[in-house]
């Protein structure tokens, strides 16, 4: 199962790469095809080691971001956006997909450390996946804050570009809401509280506050939609960091 | 005082406060990283935030201070909202009502009903942590209730019990099949009787009784059977705002979906782009409609 696993994460590594450099050739159909096998790859692995495991690959942040290039991939795969220039949405996206694959690298040898018994509990697997989801949806948000940043002082592409970004940040949103949902009624069957004064629900509750602080910017001033640019560009990583640092500490 | 409710429902103002509250609740993960104040902030989840104010616990003034800051923040952040309702309220009855602004309103009301019942969560119901009982043990509170356990049943080796949840493994503990009979009474008269499980509590009007964990049997157990079966720890406590978390959260939800359908495509694709913007100047084009 180990081998299998290894073929199938180094082969949606390397399709990911050939639909990256197809996208840098402006080969559409080609990129297209290698993200979708990529993409076929991804989700095996993440079989085989829901397989091996006997649990959804939702809790261990190496499985956490393997799920997240899944994600994104499928994101970038279906995007209405068909830019004839570079860099476009498409690029910052199979960048992200890259830099999340290759940061896989560094916990393969972190032995796993959750035991949980409650491996089955509902609204435990709604917390974890919906936050995984939510990661992926922000890291995609972000790409369109890039994009907007990038082509700013084109006022035709422009609304469309940040208007997306916004629609995925709010998607983002609502499933970490959803995830502090679930949060709260797996705390309160198991510690009969709603809330914790601890560094895990301080981290969830700024995760959201920052995401609602990306939809509260105002935008009536030049340098404030730069701003919005800067914070939601940034959001999605800035995330992806506070999860892994808070996965391996 | 329009000048006044114009400043105080302002975006700007919301960014910045939204901005204070993440930088305190980092502030908060900093403080939950040292042991000393982990430890307090441990204390502050075993009883009523009402209760741990007015305590003397030593070592505590920093994590008041940090409470009360958190607290100061989320008050001005508590006023920027209901001025931004109100202000929504009378563009909704003057200006025509679209369908995305409403949602959008009843979004930030039901955020607002969320927000009320955590704080009064912290301020009003009741709290029993560590509650150690064993067969045939009761335990009375609030002058007029009690719990009495009647029965445990433990399928796994008691031998695990010490080693703490965390450290269990999935096949040394069957958190389905392990539970505890719990009566419960109210002034002498039993209202309920009930098996409780980890994850699954006794449930009596607001009044919850959780189970927390089993303790080990006795190290020395009598002859009878029940002397030599485990205990269990739990948590009795009474949340008035309960309903509020469990429904208008979802609602909450609901809502935010709805106004995200809505709003999907950009304001040119819906043919909304020569809408004259709302009078008060401010734009955020997130939210405009």
């Amino acid at each position: 199962m180990i081998i299998l696993f290894q073929i199938l994460y180094g082969g949606s590594a390397g399709l990911y790469i050939l639909a990256f450099c197809l996208h840098l050739l402006k080969r559409r159909s080609g990129e297209r095809a290698a993200g979708f096998a990529g993409l076929v790859c991804n989700l095996m692995a993440l079989v085989s080691l829901y397989l091996d495991k006997g649990r959804l690959p939702i809790f261990e942040i190496f499985d956490v971001l393997l799920v997240v290039t899944f994600v994104l991939a499928g994101l970038v795969g279906i995007r209405r956006e068909t830019g004839h220039t570079l860099p476009d949405i498409a690029f910052w996206a199979w960048l992200t997909v890259l830099l999340i694959m290759g940061s896989t690298l560094f916990f393969v040898f972190i032995p796993p450390h959750m035991n949980r018994i409650d491996v089955d509990y509902p609204f435990m697997l709604l917390f974890h996946g919906a936050r995984v989801l939510g990661l992926a949806f922000i890291l995609f948000a972000s790409c369109h804050y890039i994009q907007y940043l990038v082509e700013r002082n084109s006022p035709q592409i422009r609304g469309g570009t940040i208007h997306m970004g916004r629609n995925y940040a709010f998607l983002s949103v609502l499933l970490f809401l959803l995830a502090e949902y679930a949060g709260m009624i797996w705390c309160l069957e198991g510690w009969a509280d709603v809330w914790h004064w601890s560094g895990g629900f301080f981290m969830s509750t700024a995760i959201v506050l920052y995401l609602v602080l990306i939809l509260h910017l105002p935008a009536a001033r030049r340098g404030y939609e730069k701003a919005r640019g800067v914070i939601g560009g940034a959001s999605g990583y800035l995330i992806a960091a506070l999860m892994i640092i808070r996965h391996t500490t | 005082m329009k000048n006044l409710s114009e400043r105080l429902s302002s975006l700007y103002l919301t960014s910045i406060l939204l901005i204070c509250v993440i930088l305190w609740l980092l502030w908060g993960m900093a403080l939950d990283g040292i042991a000393s104040y982990a430890e307090g902030f441990n204390t502050m989840n075993r009883i009523l935030i009402r209760d741990w104010l007015v305590s003397d616990i030593p070592g505590s003034g920093l994590l008041k201070s940090w409470f009360l800051g958190f607290c100061v923040i989320m008050f001005f952040l508590g006023m920027n909202l209901a001025s931004s309702l109100w202000t929504h309220f009378t563009r909704l009855l003057r200006i025509r009502c679209s369908r995305p602004r409403f949602f959008l309103f009843f979004a930030h009301v039901f955020f607002g009903l969320v927000a009320l019942a955590h704080l009064g969560s912290f301020m009003i119901g009741f709290r029993y942590e560590n509650i150690d009982l064993r067969v045939g043990q009761t335990y009375e509170f609030e002058e007029r209730y009690a719990v009495k356990m009647t029965e445990v049943h433990f399928v796994d080796d008691p031998g695990v019990l010490g080693k703490g949840r965390k450290k269990l493994k999935p096949d040394e503990f069957h958190y389905k099949d392990n539970y505890a009979e719990v009566a419960f009474f109210d002034r002498g008269r039993e209202v309920s009787r009930e098996r409780i499980f980890w994850l699954r509590p006794l449930k009596y009007k607001d009044i919850r009784a959780t189970l927390k964990k089993f303790t080990p049997p006795p190290k020395e157990a009598g002859n009878h059977a029940s002397d030599r079966s485990p205990g269990i720890s739990c948590v009795i406590s009474r949340n008035p705002f309960l309903g509020v978390f469990l429904y208008v959260f979802p609602l909450m939800l609901l809502v935010m979906i709805i106004f995200l359908v809505e709003t999907w495509r950009p304001l040119s694709e819906r043919g909304l782009d020569r809408v004259a913007p709302v009078e008060t100047g401010e734009r955020n084009s997130d939210f405009e409609e």
